[in-house]
């Protein structure tokens, strides 16, 4: 046992286990956050799940933070603080590690805004979160880009399980009528 | 409490995780068989019988086997 842990690379499984968790948190999180905005929900589920949206954004970013710092004592790739931390410092696939540098900074603007939302207002958060878009997207396309898990069907698999309810959602969110009905004072109140 | 429970899933996700891609990427450990010996009797054409000592090699080794032979009975 002592031997295979001497050579097996414990921060590259670190690394890509946390990566992978963390992606299924924020997925998580994204699925819930759009189900709220959405209204598909009642208002009283609303308010249960909001904690939850919160939660798994913390948590997502908790393991961000895992995968980031073990892939800094990974001894192939050679990751410093700088490329883990800004955009295009890497050398290894930079497009690819820049896609994932950025969603994290984005996520971590997102989930800090929990916090400040009374003094960006109402309207101001909802226009902030639609950067979560976008942080979905630059981690989904870091996770096929430079991800070592998600070559060929596996790959397709996180596409379709990851961004098909989202797509939904967001339709959803799009086309469904949206009515100023009890459901906002709901989600305000819970937050 | 939310917070314990997605923090307590989150950390054994990672562990499984991890030990599954340690055991899909586990080198095989082949068992080293023991070097094996046999004695061989050989008749010769002289009516005689000979005892030859084969000393094998560890299978999987490239090293072909030596013989060793042991002196002909006296008388």
């Amino acid at each position: 046992m002592n031997a295979l842990l001497a050579h097996a690379p414990v921060a590259w499984y670190v690394a890509r286990a946390a990566g992978l968790v963390a992606f299924a948190l924020l997925t998580l999180s994204v699925w819930l956050g759009l189900a709220m905005s959405t209204r598909l929900l009642g208002p009283r589920r609303q308010k249960l799940l909001f904690p939850w949206h919160q939660t798994l954004a913390w948590t997502g970013l908790s393991m961000l933070a895992l995968h980031v710092g073990a892939l800094l004592f990974d001894p192939t790739l050679h990751f410093g603080i700088a490329s883990v931390l800004a955009p295009f410092a890497s050398t290894w696939r930079p497009a690819a590690v820049a896609a994932g540098v950025v969603a994290g900074w984005l996520t971590l603007v997102l989930a800090s805004s929990f916090r400040f939302r009374k003094r960006i207002g109402q309207k101001g958060w909802r226009r902030l979160h639609y950067a979560s878009f976008a942080a979905f997207v630059l981690a989904l396309g870091h996770a096929l880009a430079a991800g070592s898990d998600l070559k060929g069907i596996s790959g397709q698999a996180l596409v379709a399980v990851a961004a098909g309810p989202v797509i939904w959602l967001g339709l959803a969110r799009i086309l469904m009528p949206r009515s100023s009905s009890a459901a906002r004072p709901a989600v305000q109140a819970a937050g | 409490m939310q917070r314990v429970w997605a923090t307590v899933v989150s950390v054994w996700a990672v562990l499984a995780i991890v030990a599954a891609l340690a055991w899909a990427h586990a080198p095989v450990a082949r068992p080293l068989s023991q070097p094996t010996a046999m004695t061989l009797l050989v008749k010769g054409k002289n009516g005689t019988t000979q005892r030859v000592h084969v000393v094998g090699v560890a299978a999987g080794a490239t090293t072909h086997a030596t013989t060793q032979s042991s002196p002909p009975p006296v008388g």
